[in-house]
């Protein structure tokens, strides 16, 4: 019984939520034109779909996306590490770090679009940028964290070399940290995907800007909820990874 | 006899935040090949600090430690800790295979490794994650680990003290064993001079800060030797009276 109360309630929730939705439009306390009900979304998931513009639409930005998180991802985490296991490199690091890492990565917009014009590039720097502060840090404390009794181990048994401790001890050791973060990334680049394609770079944050100034308000529901639902699944996706890489753990 | 480890007139001083510790002076020690070797001594007497010396993880700051191994191209020493130190990503053939990692080709390496674990026992627990296993398990497959890159020389610091009485028996009839097929030179470092005395050749009495070598006792009873035997009792009578009043054992004051 009371293994089925919490997604009873859950899907009673998500009922009256759907409801008073349409409940809203429907007794005229807004203007439908202004917030379509749930009611009129699948007609309008249908037509977009088979116009084709929510498949390019959603390829476009999956792939700023993932071009963005792995270049942003990719290069945090190794400035992270290197900068955690160098106290030198920190040192050398730490004022920059603090001018740079305060300015959101919307602010380097104007940059994006002088740099690389208004392309897949431009969406792609901004999204980068956005993820990559989050792993930065996240790679940087997790690799200062690891237990120095376990690097001990590397050189007990002569693994003494910089490369050697990295790859024996340090990546493996502070790999949860590191995940941690590059989840995060995960969600704040789904953001940073909308932002950066608002100012015309193809895609879905390109073509709710569209439909908004045609009003067609239900287009940018479909939209909403299709970010919604493939962050969902991206997130999903991740944490079965995060699960299977560290399996190790009690 | 030809000594293996010869430690010459060795110091350390420990030098934090400009204050300086005094942890050993003047420390005279000559191992013998194949001899099994016990170092007991009051806590903080510097009992870890020597052996991590020996095992080259700490600089003397003075003296030296010359190791005479017959095969120059490999490294002498392994050490097993007191807190086994397992990697806990890697499952327990690929721990006991880490240090030969880099020197013997894959293959070559989990079978070296499966034939340690099999020696210690624990054979069958091969494909298991270090959380999975007691914690003399765990020890066990440190040892292993240990063993798996040939060292002429076992280190072993406090390696049965977490571990129950039962267990810690054990074991140490698994070490005598291992180490007389073996013919190692084992370097043993414990609080606990009932085991010293029940395994050891000879017992070497570190006290005193800094520390020093206050006694060595030579254990000359046959084995396999027998628990609390004559000649044991005494010697542990001996090095508790030698101590003088210190506390040595888990609280025992003497
Ligand atoms: N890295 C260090 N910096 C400063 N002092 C240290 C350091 N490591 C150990 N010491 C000091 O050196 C002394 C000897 O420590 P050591 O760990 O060798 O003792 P021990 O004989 O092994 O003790 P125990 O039986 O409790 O393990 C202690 O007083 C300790 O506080
Ligand atoms: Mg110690």
């Amino acid at each position: 019984m009371t293994a089925f109360r919490a997604p009873a309630l859950a899907l009673a929730g998500l009922i009256v939520f759907l409801l008073l939705w349409e409940a809203i439009p429907y007794f005229g306390l807004v203007n439908p034109a202004f917030l379509p009900g749930p009611s009129v979304l699948p007609v309008a998931f249908w037509r977009e779909v088979t116009s084709g513009a929510w498949g390019s639409a959603i390829l476009g930005s999956l792939w700023h996306y993932f071009i963005g998180l792995f270049v942003g991802a990719g290069l945090g985490a190794a400035l992270g590490i290197f900068v955690g296991m160098f106290r030198i490199a920190e040192e050398a690091t730490a004022w920059v770090v603090r001018v740079l890492r305060p300015i959101p990565g919307l602010a380097w917009v104007p940059f994006a679009i002088i740099w690389f014009g208004v392309n897949p590039s431009a969406a792609v720097f901004i999204i980068a940028i956005g993820v990559f502060w989050i792993v930065f840090f996240a790679a940087q404390g997790a690799i200062k964290g690891v237990d120095r009794d376990l690097v001990e181990v590397a050189d007990a048994f002569g693994f003494r070399s910089s490369w050697q401790r990295l790859t024996k001890i340090l990546l493996p050791a502070a790999l949860p940290g590191i995940l941690v973060g590059v989840r995060t990334a995960l969600g704040q680049a789904w953001m940073a995907v909308v932002a950066a394609e608002i100012f015309g770079v193809a895609g879905v944050g390109q073509r709710m800007m569209q439909a908004s100034s045609l009003l067609a308000t239900d287009i940018v529901v479909i939209y909403m909820l299709t970010m919604a639902a493939l962050y969902g699944l991206l997130d999903t996706l991740f944490v079965a990874l995060q699960g299977w890489l560290l399996r190790w753990k009690a | 006899m030809e000594s293996v480890i010869d430690i010459k007139s060795l110091s350390l001083t420990f030098t934090r935040d400009g204050e300086a510790t005094e942890v050993l002076r003047k420390l005279d020690l000559q191992v013998a090949r194949g001899e099994f070797l016990a170092i007991v001594g009051p806590s903080g007497v510097g009992k870890s600090t020597l052996l991590r010396v020996v095992a080259g993880l700490a600089r003397p700051s003075g003296g030296e430690v010359v190791i005479n191994a017959k095969d120059a191209t490999r490294r002498p020493v392994a050490l097993v800790f007191q807190d086994s130190r397992l990697l806990p990503w890697r499952k327990v053939i690929s721990n006991v295979a880490f240090g030969l990692e880099g020197q013997v080709p894959r293959a070559a390496r989990l079978k070296k490794a499966q034939e340690m674990l099999d020696l210690v026992g624990l054979g069958h627990l091969a494909q298991r994650w270090p959380h999975q296993l007691s914690g003399g398990q765990r020890q066990r497959v440190s040892l292993a680990r240990a063993l798996a890159v040939e060292p002429e020389i076992l280190l072993m610091d406090e390696p049965f003290s977490a571990l129950d009485a039962l267990t810690r028996e054990n074991l140490q009839d698994e070490l005598i064993r291992v180490w007389q097929s073996t013919g190692k030179t084992v370097l043993f470092v414990t609080h606990d001079i009932d085991e010293a005395a029940y395994l050891a050749d000879r017992v070497v009495v570190l006290s005193g800060a800094p520390g020093q070598i206050i006694a060595e006792h030579r254990i000359s009873a046959q084995r396999p030797r027998k628990r609390g035997a004559e000649g044991e009792a005494e010697i542990v009578r001996a090095v508790r009276l030698g101590l003088g009043g210190e506390v040595v054992t888990d609280g025992a004051a003497i």
